[in-house]
């Protein structure tokens, strides 16, 4: 199978025909809850990072910070990720062929990665080593906030 | 309405509108840092208003987290402002006009005045200075508002591109 199939094959799945069909609100709700999503994972990417950067609530040991934070994080990636899928079900080929949704895949693939080999290794000792939590931090910020950017980049591409 | 429409197509017709909306990127540009800007400024005022609900953090003195992320979502929230000013001159004759983006305004100003009352009054209260387990039902309060009208905008926001009219306009 070609990828032109493969993409024709994913649109015509009852799901995507539904939602293509579908009013244009429904893809509006989707974007929102995709951008929710979206917040509040930055947001706990955000704290946790700027903990291990020793910038905020240093009093506060880093695996607490990490374990308040986490859920929140998780919360964020399965509400961005699953309306993300339906989104991409709307239109795959529209999607696959744009240059900004390459980049995003790409950047959260390797966001996905950092995070769960080593930030959130990192995130559950009480003395981390300081270089590489403060490289992991900026660089976990760094691919996480690239991702929503290469996002919202997609309509314009 | 026509003094409205006059001032939306000077706005976009300005050498600053025309600059952003004829360029291929500073447009997007612009909308990735407004976002970045709010996952800042938004995103971390809901990882406060969680801690106020006893959600998270709730080992983190209330006034080490006020303090500490001040700054953080200070640098999110002059981002929004700028980019989201620079967005609207730029495309002035539909934001102007799509109904969502007034209710997002009013949204704005509503979260604002919450977070001054919740700063300068609740916050400062013996009570909540105190630090108890479960905070005073007053910023429990300012805490649900705060979620509520700040996802509210992020609504209205997203809904400026899909509404652009008012129902039963053209």
């Amino acid at each position: 199978m070609t990828t032109p199939e493969f993409l024709s094959a994913i649109a015509h799945l009852p799901l995507s025909r539904a939602l293509a069909k579908s009013d244009h609100l429904v893809t509006a709700a989707l974007q929102v809850v995709h951008v929710i999503g979206f917040l509040l994972l930055l947001a706990s990417l955000t704290l946790i990072s700027l903990r291990l950067l020793g910038l905020v609530l240093v009093r506060q040991p880093v695996p607490q910070v990490a374990a308040d934070t986490s859920r929140l994080l998780w919360i964020g990636v399965i509400l961005a990720i699953s309306t993300g899928i339906l989104m991409f079900l709307t239109g795959p080929s529209h999607y696959y062929f744009n240059r900004a949704f390459d980049i995003k895949m790409v950047l959260l693939f390797a966001a996905l990665v950092i995070h769960v080999t080593v930030l959130q290794r990192i995130a559950r000792r009480d003395e981390p080593p300081a270089t590489l939590a403060r490289v992991c931090a900026v660089l976990s910020l760094v691919l996480w906030y690239g991702v929503s950017w290469a996002g919202r980049a997609i309509g314009f591409v | 309405m026509s003094t409205l429409a006059a001032f939306a197509d000077a706005l976009e017709e300005s050498s600053v509108g025309s600059a952003i909306a004829g360029s291929r990127y500073l447009f997007p540009i612009l909308e990735g840092a407004h976002l970045i800007g709010l996952a800042l400024a938004v995103g971390l005022i809901f990882l406060t208003d969680l801690r106020l609900l006893g959600v998270i953090l709730r080992r983190v003195p209330l006034e080490d987290l006020l303090r500490q992320l001040r700054p953080y979502v200070f640098t999110g929230i002059v981002v929004v402002f700028i980019t989201g000013g620079l967005l609207v001159w730029a495309e002035a004759s539909s934001v102007l006009f799509a109904p969502t983006f007034p209710i997002k305004m009013v949204l704005v100003v509503l979260g604002g005045l919450n977070a001054l009352y919740f700063e300068f009054v609740t916050a400062r209260s013996p009570a909540v200075r105190a630090d108890p387990a479960v905070l005073p039902r007053g910023a429990r309060a300012a805490g649900w508002i705060s979620l509520c009208v700040w996802t509210l905008v992020i609504i209205c926001g997203r809904l400026i591109a899909y509404v652009p009219h008012w129902p039963g306009t053209d």
